[in-house]
């Protein structure tokens, strides 16, 4: 009877705390909670007779456990019920210690109450309750422990590795070459070699650019070093710009090579958001012969506690590639001497560095930085990673190995095979929604177990080009190509279809090209219940799409329980990525203009050029208010730091607008001085597609709440603006720059095997992309 | 209208009860038929309770076994209705009110039939039921765990907790006044 009591009471309690960090209402849980009471109540009140009694409490509880446990599985929040929400990992606060403290202290203090009456202790209490208790105990401090454990692995990988790049820092690189040494002690000499890379040029990088390209620059070299070199080498990140490897059993013909692979890679240039960054690398080789004795003995002697970085020859190493060889042993790193004479350089720079780098091993590495309030989050370096698609998701374009950069430690797989998948949305009750304009309708996918496809079934078809979804609560917002439709969703099907914004204008320019030609609608909704409908415009440069009822290249917007559409937003070309942020703003992502005319005074003007139109106009993602006008054709916003200078640096923060050479030379039609600049931008032709939020605590990885943005890719700029997944993170209400989170489905020649469109968090805090090329949705699961 | 889902061959495709994919009974009819069935359940249970509690006493004498009987039907058109993917809960549960409903079944009869006695197998046969509904309990929880680990388990030690006190100075004491054993 004992046991029964604790057992129930334990499922009780555990049940209690699942209903209340399930995040949802969930009524078949609520039946299934009834469902154990009832027959917790039933078993206690069962011994205690009832003969006497009209009816028995514990039939009458029985009879209510027993439907409630049948409503519980009929209830159409069942499914959800196997699908919970996310994660929840509440830290061991003081209160739940000091709680398990009394929950342990209650059973000996409650069973000693007895004694102090004179009455007999109930020793069954005493015995089974330490034995139920305990298991639980112990399983929780194992739960701790395995928690910790992870902490320190965090820890310790942030204490060895470079946040920037993700390569190990020196402290690690060092510990690397002693491990290795002492390893080999006693047994044959072998070679090794050290490579010193500095990056030339970096500084003017960082001044014209800015430290973002700067950051860009370093990823990617670190990125390059990497690859180049082989896998057993040790590639770390010693300071600013500069790099060291160790390549352990390299000889000074491999020495030799693996310079000249390093310097090849490193002088392909850097695409930046539409720049082609450049830089080039001074490479020192330092060979050994084996008979060296480690850092220590180089200490001992003295010489490198001499050298400190700003006394090092950086200056020189900056401009003279280093092409000498030595050796690591103590004579060749003779400290002050050989860092001046610049024909030793090469010989003493891996030495030297080694040294330097066993004499500081001791410094605090730097903590992660900050972000401000319109700055990118500090990340490392995105990692190449292979695409892995689930069982039976393996056809083409999967039938090779595909590989994408994405951060490093996360995985992407191949989640689903959708045809003509776009835009996205996650149900109430945790299914995946996603349109198929193409095919005409919407596909709702049911999250299997790990590692399983997800089920896939029809939500809903025989719709015209459906492409934005939005639920408002329970209410599932289609956008078809002529009017928005809203239904009741319930557990994987809709119902009660209405036309909630009619009338749309959906005509096909044959201008523009493209399956869709901006027919497609995307819709969200607004913290007041008031719906958002972007309309795209008729063509190119088409300036009569702003005067036309229904206005074209306009947001419009339904006010809360109906009505008329109303013009929100104009001069809005396409804007595709509509969504609304955590505090309720209405932001949009837009395909601006392609072919724009050179703007600026002298030969070129108003001439269509490549190396303008490359770069111009950016794709504004805008914040946007009742009445605000992007621009569209009549003003450009402008990503030129320097307007008018051949190759002015660009930015995409804060952008403002300039006349169209084209459409409004003189200004006449709009003043583009006078509208608000654009808050944040992306790069010419990037066509972005889908938009969304990601809310706290957002991504794993350090990058945390902020904007996804599906960019499709261009076919209208030479060399083609590559397909990625873009993060814009939120800070203190605003969104910052641009940052790559997801990209490698472009090839050097431009092919692409894949074109995201849309990426959604989805409960599990894992990333979900739609791609139309490749007709698949991935699951892209990060991990920090 | 046409529902047909263009998802290509092989793809794994969610079957609907006749084994055909859903596409072709898109989702309003699932939504149709799971509310109404929960009420409907809702109001049976409701007359099942109200038949207990104050219909007469053959009437009365029926209901466990109704009860229990109706709560397997419902397991079953829920499990269908709502084309419930992870099964394992819900069989467990339909096993234990099985289970139960034998032992129900016999009681009722052993009041009626001379010859029909409860005794040892009833209750083996009652322990086995309650376990199976505990253990598809368990599992939702069990599914819930990997997000919220420590959370459940802190519950649960709560909860074993609370039974000292009701144990120590509700039951046990009642027990032994009506004369009957702790163990």
């Amino acid at each position: 009877m004992l046991v029964q009591l604790m057992v129930l009471l334990g499922i009780l309690g555990a049940l209690q705390r699942v209903s209340r960090t399930s995040g949802r209402r969930l009524g078949s849980l609520l039946l299934l909670y009834v469902s154990l009471v009832a027959t917790v109540t039933g078993v206690l009140a069962s011994d205690f007779g009832t003969g006497s009694e009209p009816f028995s409490i514990s039939v009458a509880c029985y009879i209510v456990g027993y439907l409630s446990l049948g409503g519980a599985a009929l209830h159409p929040s069942a499914e959800a019920l196997m699908h919970p929400a996310g994660a929840r990992r509440n830290g061991t606060t003081r209160l739940r210690l000091g709680l398990l403290g009394g929950s342990m202290a209650l059973i000996p203090v409650v069973g000693g109450i007895p004694q102090l009456f004179g009455r007999s202790a109930d020793g069954l209490l005493q015995t089974l309750g330490p034995l139920i208790m305990v298991p639980l105990v112990l399983t929780r401090i194992g739960q701790l422990i395995g928690q910790r454990t992870r902490a320190e692995q965090d820890l310790a990988y942030q204490a060895t590795h470079d946040d920037l790049t993700g390569l190990v820092n020196r402290r690690h690189l060092f510990a690397v070459v002693a491990q290795a040494r002492a390893a080999r002690r006693g047994g044959p000499p072998s070679p090794d070699v050290v490579l010193y890379c500095d990056l030339d040029d970096f500084k003017p990088v960082n001044d014209r650019y800015g430290h973002e390209a700067g950051d860009e620059v370093l990823r990617r070299a670190a990125q390059r070093l990497v690859s180049t070199l082989r896998d057993q080498d040790v590639v770390a990140r010693i300071g600013g710009d500069e790099f060291l490897a160790y390549c352990p059993g390299a000889d000074e013909a491999t020495a030799e090579l693996l310079r000249g692979r390093v310097e090849e890679a490193l002088r392909a240039p850097i695409p930046w958001r539409g720049h082609e960054l450049r830089v080039s690398v001074s490479v020192g080789t330092a060979c050994d012969d084996g008979r060296y004795t480690g850092p220590g003995r180089t200490l001992r002697r003295g010489g490198p506690r001499h050298v400190r970085p700003q006394t090092r020859p950086q200056a020189n190493l900056t401009r003279t590639r280093l092409t000498g060889r030595g050796d690591l042993s103590p004579a060749g790193g003779t400290g002050r001497d050989a860092a001046v004479k610049p024909i030793v350089r090469a010989v003493v720079a891996g030495g030297l560095v080694v040294a330097l780098g066993a004499c500081s091993s001791g410094e605090a590495v730097a903590p992660r930085v900050t972000v401000s309030a319109s700055g990118a989050v500090e990340v490392p370096a995105l990692a190449d990673t292979v695409v892995r698609p689930l069982a039976g998701n393996g056809g083409a374009p999967f039938d090779r190995e595909r590989r994408v950069q994405a951060p490093p430690g996360w995985t992407v797989s191949v989640w689903a095979r959708v045809p003509g998948a776009r835009l996205l949305a996650w149900t109430p009750d945790g299914r995946l929604l996603v349109s198929r304009p193409k095919f005409g309708d919407v596909v709702r996918l049911v999250p299997g177990r790990d590692g399983e496809a997800p089920a896939q079934g029809t939500l809903v078809g025989g719709l015209n080009q459906p492409h934005g979804l939005a639920f408002a609560g329970s209410t599932l917002h289609v956008a078809e190509s002529s009017q928005v439709d809203a239904f009741a969703y319930d557990a994987g099907a809709v119902s009660g279809r209405r036309i909630v914004a009619g009338g749309l204008p959906d005509d096909k320019s044959p201008e523009l090209g493209g399956a869709y030609a901006h027919a497609l609608k995307s819709v969200a909704v607004g913290r007041d219940g008031a719906l958002y409908v972007s309309v795209g415009s008729t063509g190119n440069v088409s300036a009569e799409d702003r005067d036309a009822r229904p206005e074209r290249a306009s947001i419009l917007r339904v006010p809360p329980g109906g009505g008329p559409p109303a013009v929100f937003a104009r001069g809005v070309r396409n804007g595709t990525g509509l969504a609304v942020d955590p505090d309720g703003g209405v932001w949009t992502a837009v395909n601006n203009r392609d072919n724009i005319g050179y703007p600026y005074d002298g030969s070129d003007r108003g001439k269509v050029l490549r190396a303008y139109v490359n770069d111009h106009p950016l794709e504004p993602l805008a914040r946007l208010e009742q009445g605000r006008d992007l621009g569209w054709p009549f003003c450009n916003p402008d990503p030129d730091l320097r307007p008018g200078e051949e190759d002015s640096p660009l930015s995409y923060t804060g952008r403002p607008f300039v006349r169209d050479v084209q459409t409004n030379p003189g200004g006449e039609k709009l003043d583009c001085a006078a509208l608000p600049p654009v808050e944040q931008g992306m790069g010419a032709h990037s066509a972005p597609l889908g938009l969304s939020f990601a809310v706290a605590p957002g991504l794993p990885g350090g990058y945390g709440p902020g904007a996804l943005v599906g960019i499709h890719g261009s076919w209208n700029r030479t060399p083609p603006r590559p397909p990625e997944v873009s993060f814009f993170a939120w800070r203190d209400g605003t969104l910052g720059p641009q940052q790559t989170l997801l990209t490698g489905f472009q090839a050097p020649d431009g092919t692409r095997w894949g074109r995201p469109v849309m990426a959604v968090q989805g409960p599990d805090r894992a990333l979900y992309v739609s791609d139309d090329l490749a007709g698949a949705v991935y699951r892209v699961a990060g991990s920090g | 209208m046409s529902n047909a889902v263009n998802s290509g061959p092989g793809l794994p495709m969610e079957k609907g009860v006749e084994g055909e994919p859903v596409s072709s009974r898109a989702g309003p009819s699932r939504a149709l038929a799971g509310r109404p069935a929960t009420v409907t359940l809702g109001v049976a249970s409701a007359l099942v309770l109200a038949a207990y509690l104050a219909g007469p006493a053959p009437l009365r004498a029926a209901m466990l076994l109704v009860s229990s009987t109706v709560a397997i039907l419902a397991l079953g058109a829920g499990v269908r209705l709502n084309r419930l993917t992870d099964r394992r809960p819900w069989t467990l549960a339909a096993v234990g009110l099985a289970l139960l409903t034998v032992v129900n079944a016999w009681w009722y009869l052993s009041d009626r039939v001379s010859g029909w006695s409860t005794g040892g197998l009833t209750d083996l046969l009652q322990i086995a039921g309650y376990l199976a509904m505990l253990s598809a309990i368990l599992l939702v929880v069990v599914r819930h765990a990997p997000h919220d680990g420590g959370g459940v388990i802190d519950a649960a030690v709560v909860g074993v907790a609370v039974a000292a006190p009701l144990w120590e100075f509700v039951m046990r004491p009642r027990l032994l006044a009506a004369g009957h054993s702790t163990v």
